[in-house]
């Protein structure tokens, strides 16, 4: 009870929105990460890449604090993870279950029930709220709609919606473009422009190098440690993606002289049939 | 025969009648609001189990001399938290664990009542309800359990369904997730034992999942389902109580041969939106 009552942890000023210190995770007693050190900068958009296998949904989870690390410490705007309401998760696999009787502005509302407190209900202010996070990614038309009938990308677009309405400062998204088509993934895209402009700090897990070098403004390349952390084409050195994957990368020079990078390893399947 | 008011109000000339009535729609009212989370949450076997598992709590307080609802209560909290201990500290899945104590307690009950003198009589009772056998003084027992569910659910409205919508969201929003869901097992056993007096241990499943079932296939909207099922269940507790009058058939099959019979018309009238839905979704996923 105490804590559905109790008041959210406070930001300390000039403290970044993370800092991850030795940071180590250990599951059955292999190391899904290991002695992690970074500092993300306020309002950045970080793309967080590597191998399968490499702790990035991990990484998402120890910030969002839904797994507790074996040592270190994660830091959110100087407090330790626990008591921030300012962390919206939207996890790869949603445990959503689709077949509840919301609509999709109901589903939107989820994220300001912290924000409202206990014993309140939404008022006139939290509903336009609502339907300005729902403009916002496009979805304002489709307000009324059961969630369960909308498609992957509408979903996703609802979940950045919500996470709007809870006036997340931090949004951390796995895999919000695997599976969807290329529309939805520029609407997914245009969304993430949005969140940028509002100076939200967004993390997102991916396997597209492609997508991390052209659309971020920092990349965070994983395998388990640290591999690099900066400006994509600092991040993305044939040095580093090497130290990263190893033999799963093929390095192509593209028409125009540059580096096209292609990651083969996206799946358990692929990994075996391209190894 | 009498006129038409003079049918509808003949049975509850009787008081046994009259506080019948009322333990009946205060069952048919609570039970499809907590039903809804039963429903959508998929954990009808879960109550059901918990229906069998309160019967030694019933043969005890009988024994000793308590109000049933106490014995049951006792028993039923410990073995809703002791379910989820199993699981939450063992490999064993939920529903097997939910086996093994179902059955055991189960067991013990018909043991108990085995051993004392009138087993087959008070067995029916337990069983399948003595609604017309519901005193004053349980009748604001009664009362008293089934405000406090409704006034925790509609407090704790938005928690609950985040909680059952969303999990990862219920933890990422630090609501107090552990919490909850034992809150919402202590509900469920609280609402069993306002039901058991009612239908008995093994109809009150049907007053957890049928009317708000019924409501599931009316509307889109978590509210509706809840106002809906309780419309539908405190209706079924009025019907089911002149079929049981005019009919002679026991009170509490008579509730829920009511209640199952607008599910089945409403199954039946309504359009196959269910259907069609999953086959939309299953196309729109696609992408």
């Amino acid at each position: 009870m105490a804590t559905l009552i109790s008041h959210f942890a406070p930001h300390e000023s000039g403290s970044p929105p993370i800092r991850i210190d030795s940071l180590s995770v250990r599951y059955n007693g292999t190391l899904a990460l290991d002695d992690l050190k970074v500092e993300i900068p306020p309002g950045a958009r970080v793309a967080i890449v590597g191998p399968n296998g490499a702790g990035k949904t991990t990484l998402l989870q120890v910030i969002a604090g839904t797994l507790e690390p074996s040592s270190g410490k994660v830091s959110v705007f100087g407090r330790g993870p626990h008591g921030h309401v300012c962390i919206a998760y939207v996890p790869q696999r949603s445990h959503v279950n689709w077949s509840f009787p919301v609509s999709v502005q109901d589903v939107v509302m989820m994220g300001r029930i912290r924000k409202l407190g206990i014993f309140r209900w939404p008022r006139s202010s939290d509903w336009a709220l609502v339907a300005r996070s729902l403009e916002q990614v496009g979805m304002l038309a489709y307000r009324d709609r059961p969630i369960g009938e909308l498609s992957g990308g509408q979903q996703q677009r609802v979940f950045l919606a919500q996470a709007l309405a809870q006036e997340a400062e931090i949004i951390l998204l796995d895999e919000p473009l695997t599976g969807l088509d290329l529309p939805s993934q520029e609407a997914i895209l245009n969304a993430l422009d949005t969140l940028h402009t509002m100076g939200i700090t967004v993390l997102i897990a991916t396997h597209d190098l492609q997508l991390a070098a052209e659309r971020f403004d920092l990349v965070m390349l994983l395998n388990r440690r640290l591999i690099s952390f900066g400006k994509p084409d600092e991040a993305l050195s044939e040095k580093a993606l090497l130290s990263a994957y190893g033999g799963h990368l093929h390095v192509v020079p593209d028409e125009k002289g540059s580096i096209l990078l292609t990651d083969t390893c996206c799946d358990g399947d692929d990994e075996v049939r391209h190894g | 025969m009498g006129s038409l008011p003079g049918l509808l109000l003949d049975p509850f000339s009787h008081a046994f009648m009259l506080r019948g009535l009322y333990a009946a729609l205060l069952v048919g009212i609570v039970c499809p609001i907590l039903g809804t989370y039963v429903v959508l949450r998929g954990m009808a076997f879960f109550g059901d189990a918990l229906a069998h598992i309160i019967l030694p709590g019933v043969v005890i307080s009988f024994l000793l001399g308590w109000p049933m609802a106490v014995g049951a209560l006792l028993v039923g909290l410990l073995a809703a938290l002791g379910i989820g201990l199993i699981s939450q500290r063992t490999e064993i899945r939920e529903d097997a664990a939910i086996g093994v104590v179902f059955a055991g307690a189960f067991a013990l009950g018909v043991a108990l009542l085995s051993i004392q003198g009138s087993y087959a009589v008070d067995l029916t009772h337990i069983l399948f309800g003595d609604l017309l056998g519901v005193s004053t003084a349980d009748l604001f027992l009664l009362s008293g359990l089934g405000f406090a569910v409704l006034l925790t659910i509609l407090a704790l409205y938005k928690e609950f369904l985040v909680l059952s919508f969303d999990p990862v969201l219920a933890t990422t929003l630090r609501l107090p997730v552990r919490f909850l869901t034992n809150l919402q097992l202590v509900l469920l056993a609280v609402v069993i034992v306002i039901s058991l007096q009612a239908v008995g241990v093994a109809l009150v499943l049907a007053m957890l999942v049928t009317p708000a079932s019924t409501a599931r296939m009316l509307t889109r909207r978590l509210p509706y389902m809840m106002l809906g099922g309780a419309a539908i269940g405190s209706l079924s507790a009025l019907l089911g109580l002149y079929l049981s009058y005019y009919g002679n058939i026991a009170s509490g099959p008579a509730i829920v041969l009511v209640e199952t019979a607008i599910f089945f018309l409403v199954f039946l009238a309504v359009p196959r939106r269910g259907v069609m839905r999953r086959k939309a979704r299953a196309a729109s996923r696609q992408d």
